[in-house]
C-alpha cells in the first residue's frame, strides 16, 4: 500500500512539472508567432493602423511590451483563475468559446471511444477463437486496409456511403440528432482497426495459458472460459490501448470536426487559426493537452485497481 | 523450416522495396509522362467524366485531376521521408544522449520529452502549422517538432540495456572517450529498431501532411498535393465524386506499400518481434 502511495505521489509530481511544461511550451509557441496582437486587433476591428506611438501604449496596456517570463507568469496566474483573455478579433472572453466547444468534443471523443469497445472487443474475441479460419482472415485483411486509411479519407468514404449514396444520415453534423454518428463511426473504425488486432493477439496469448488449459481439462464449457476468464485479463490490454490511442483520437477529432462541421474544440481552433486569433489557439491546445494527460493519468492508475501483480508490486 | 520463412520474407523485401523505388521513379519524372498541365484551368472542361485523355477525370477547374495526382505523388512521397530522416535522427540523438548519460542529464531530457508527448497527436502540429501560417515547410516544422519524441523513447530504453552489456564496459576501461562509445558501440547496436520504427513511421507521417494540407494549413493551392485535392474535391463529392476518389485512392495504395514494408522490414530485421 505504501508502495502504491509513492507511486502516486511521482505521477502526481510528474503531472505538476508536464502541466508547467505545456503551458510554457504553449505560451512560447504564440509568443514567436509572427502577427502582432494589437495590430490583429485594428485589423478585425476594421480600422486603419493609428501611429507607432499609439500601437506601443496599447502594447504597454496589454502588458506585451514585459519580458517573456514576466508576460507567460501574468498568463499563467490568469489562466488557472480560468480567465484565459479576451479574444482580440471578436472580443468574446475565449474561455466562454472553450466552455461552449468542450462538451461537443467530449461526446464525439466518448461515443468514438464506446463504439469502437463495442466493435472490437466482440471482434477480437471472435476472431481469436476462429485462429486461422476463413473468418479471421477476412478481418485480417479488412483491419489492416482500415488502417492504412486516413481518418479524413475514411469519414469521406462514409459520408459519400451513407449521406451521398444511401442519403440516409446527415453530412453536416451540427444542429442535427443524428449528425453525431458519421464522425464518431469515422473516428471509431480507424481505432477499431489497431483494437481488434492487440485484442486478438492477446486473447490468443491467454488462450495458451495453463489455466485454460486446466479449466478446459475440468470440462468447463469453451464460451465460459472465453467470456468469464479471458475477457478479464483482456480488460489490462484495453486499457492500455485506451491509453495509447487517445492521443489520436484528440488530435483525430479536430480533423473530423472540420469536415462534419461539428462544433468542438478541433472546429474552433481551425476557426480561430483562420482568423489568426491566437489566444483562442492557445486555450485549445493547452485544453487538449490537459485532456489527453488527465485522461492519461486515470489510465495509469487503473492498471493497479485492474491487475493484482501491479497492486501489489507497487511497479 | 525457419529458412524458409526467411528466404519469403527476403523475398517481400525486395519486391516491396522494387515497388517503392518504381513509385519514387515515377514520382519524380511525373513531369515528363502525365498528359495535361496539371494547374492548367478550363472551365469549360469542369468536372468531366474520367475517360480518354482525362483518365480520372477533370475537377471542378477542369484540371486533370491525373496529373495532379502524379504531381502530389512527388510531394507526399519525398516530403514523409525527409521527415522521417529529420525526427529519427533527432530523436535517437537525444535518446543516446539520455540513456548513456543518464542522471540528471536523463531527467532533464526525459521531462522534456514527456512535455512533447502530452500534446495529443495532430493538435500541436495544427497549432504550429497555423501560427507559423501554411506551406509545405512550415507544415514539415510542426510535424517535426510533434514527432520525434516516440524515436527518443526507443532509442534511451534500447541504449539502457546495451550499456549493461560486457563489451560497453570494456569499452568505457579501455579508454574510449563517450562520443566514441554512443556512436561507435551503442548506435549500430540500436539502429536496427531504429530503422524499424522509422520505416513504419512513413506512412504516418504522410498521413499528417495530407492531414495538415486537407485542412488548409499545409501544401498551398494550386500546387497538386493529396490532402488539398480532396478537401477541395470533397465539396463536390455529389456531382463529381472521382476529383476525391482517386486522390484518396492513391494515398491509400501508397500508405498500404509503406505500411506493409515496415512490416517487412521489422519481420526481417527483428524476427523475434
Amino acid at each position: 500500500m505504501n508502495r502504491l502511495k509513492k507511486f502516486f505521489i511521482q505521477k502526481c509530481l510528474s503531472l505538476v512539472f508536464v502541466f508547467f511544461g505545456i503551458t510554457l511550451l504553449t505560451f512560447g509557441l504564440m509568443y514567436i508567432a509572427p502577427s502582432d496582437p494589437v495590430e490583429m486587433y485594428y485589423i478585425s476591428h476594421n480600422q486603419s493602423l493609428p501611429s507607432e506611438d499609439v500601437l506601443a501604449a496599447k502594447r504597454a496596456e496589454m502588458g506585451l511590451d514585459k519580458p517573456f517570463i514576466q508576460q507567460y507568469g501574468n498568463w499563467l496566474l490568469k489562466f488557472l483563475r480560468g480567465d484565459m483573455g479576451v479574444s482580440y478579433v471578436d472580443s468574446i472572453p475565449v474561455r466562454d468559446k472553450i466552455v461552449e466547444a468542450m462538451p461537443y468534443t467530449l461526446e464525439l471523443a466518448f461515443l468514438s471511444l464506446f463504439l469502437t469497445m463495442a466493435i472490437s472487443i466482440p471482434l477480437g474475441i471472435l476472431t481469436a477463437s476462429k485462429h486461422n479460419k476463413w473468418i479471421d482472415y477476412i478481418f485480417r485483411l479488412f483491419t489492416f486496409i482500415i488502417s492504412s486509411i486516413p481518418s479524413f479519407v475514411l469519414s469521406i468514404c462514409l459520408m459519400f456511403i451513407f449521406g451521398v449514396w444511401l442519403k440516409k444520415l446527415p453530412v453536416i453534423s451540427y444542429g442535427n440528432e443524428k449528425g453525431i454518428i458519421l464522425p464518431a463511426l469515422s473516428l471509431a473504425l480507424t481505432m477499431s482497426s489497431r483494437y481488434i488486432r492487440q485484442i486478438r493477439s492477446t486473447v490468443l496469448e491467454e488462450l495458451n495459458k495453463d489455466y485454460v488449459l486446466g479449466a478446459r481439462g475440468r470440462g468447463v464449457k469453451e464460451s465460459v472460459i472465453l467470456y468469464k476468464n479471458v475477457l478479464k485479463n483482456t480488460m489490462i490490454t484495453v486499457v492500455t490501448l485506451v491509453g495509447i490511442s487517445l492521443g489520436s483520437l484528440l488530435g483525430g477529432t479536430a480533423i473530423i470536426e472540420n469536415i462534419f462541421v461539428w462544433p468542438g474544440m478541433g472546429k474552433l481552433a481551425l476557426d480561430s487559426i483562420k482568423r489568426r486569433d491566437y489566444l483562442c489557439v492557445q486555450a485549445f491546445v493547452v485544453w487538449m493537452a490537459f485532456i489527453f494527460v488527465f485522461i492519461n493519468f486515470l489510465t495509469d492508475l487503473s492498471y493497479g485497481l485492474l491487475d493484482p501483480r501491479i497492486k501489489k508490486s507497487g511497479k | 523450416m525457419e529458412e524458409k520463412k526467411r528466404k519469403r520474407v527476403r523475398i517481400r523485401f525486395f519486391v516491396l522495396l522494387g515497388l517503392i523505388v518504381f513509385l519514387m521513379i515515377t514520382s519524380l519524372s511525373a513531369e515528363k509522362i502525365i498528359p495535361n498541365d496539371p494547374n492548367k484551368t478550363m472551365p469549360r472542361m469542369a468536372n468531366r467524366v474520367p475517360e480518354g485523355e482525362y483518365p480520372f477525370g477533370t475537377d471542378n477547374y477542369g484540371r486533370c485531376v491525373f496529373s495532379r495526382v502524379m504531381m502530389g505523388a512527388k510531394t507526399s512521397i519525398f516530403s514523409s521521408i525527409l521527415l522521417v530522416l529529420i525526427t529519427s535522427t533527432f530523436g535517437t540523438l537525444i535518446g543516446l544522449i539520455s540513456g548513456y548519460y543518464g542522471g540528471i542529464v536523463d531527467i532533464i531530457l526525459m521531462r522534456i520529452t514527456d512535455v512533447f508527448l502530452a500534446f495529443p497527436g495532430m493538435v500541436l502540429a495544427i497549432a504550429i502549422a497555423g501560427v507559423l501560417g501554411g506551406g509545405l515547410k512550415n507544415a514539415m516544422i510542426a510535424i517535426s517538432i510533434s514527432g520525434w519524441t516516440s524515436f527518443a523513447r526507443i532509442a534511451r530504453s534500447s541504449t539502457l540495456k546495451i550499456k549493461e552489456e560486457t563489451y560497453i564496459k570494456a569499452a568505457i576501461l579501455s579508454g574510449v572517450g563517450d562520443k566514441g562509445i554512443i556512436f561507435r558501440y551503442i548506435l549500430p547496436n540500436i539502429l536496427g529498431i531504429i530503422v524499424v520504427t522509422a520505416t513504419l513511421k512513413i506512412s504516418s507521417m504522410m498521413i499528417s501532411i495530407s492531414g495538415l494540407s486537407f485542412l488548409g494549413l499545409g501544401v498551398q493551392l494550386p500546387k497538386a498535393e493529396w490532402g488539398s485535392m480532396i478537401s477541395e474535391g470533397v465539396r463536390y463529392l455529389q456531382i463529381a465524386p472521382w476529383i476525391t476518389f482517386f486522390p484518396s485512392l492513391i494515398m491509400v495504395l501508397t500508405i498500404i506499400i509503406f505500411n506493409l514494408f515496415g512490416d517487412t522490414v521489422r519481420d526481417l530485421l527483428d524476427p523475434k518481434h
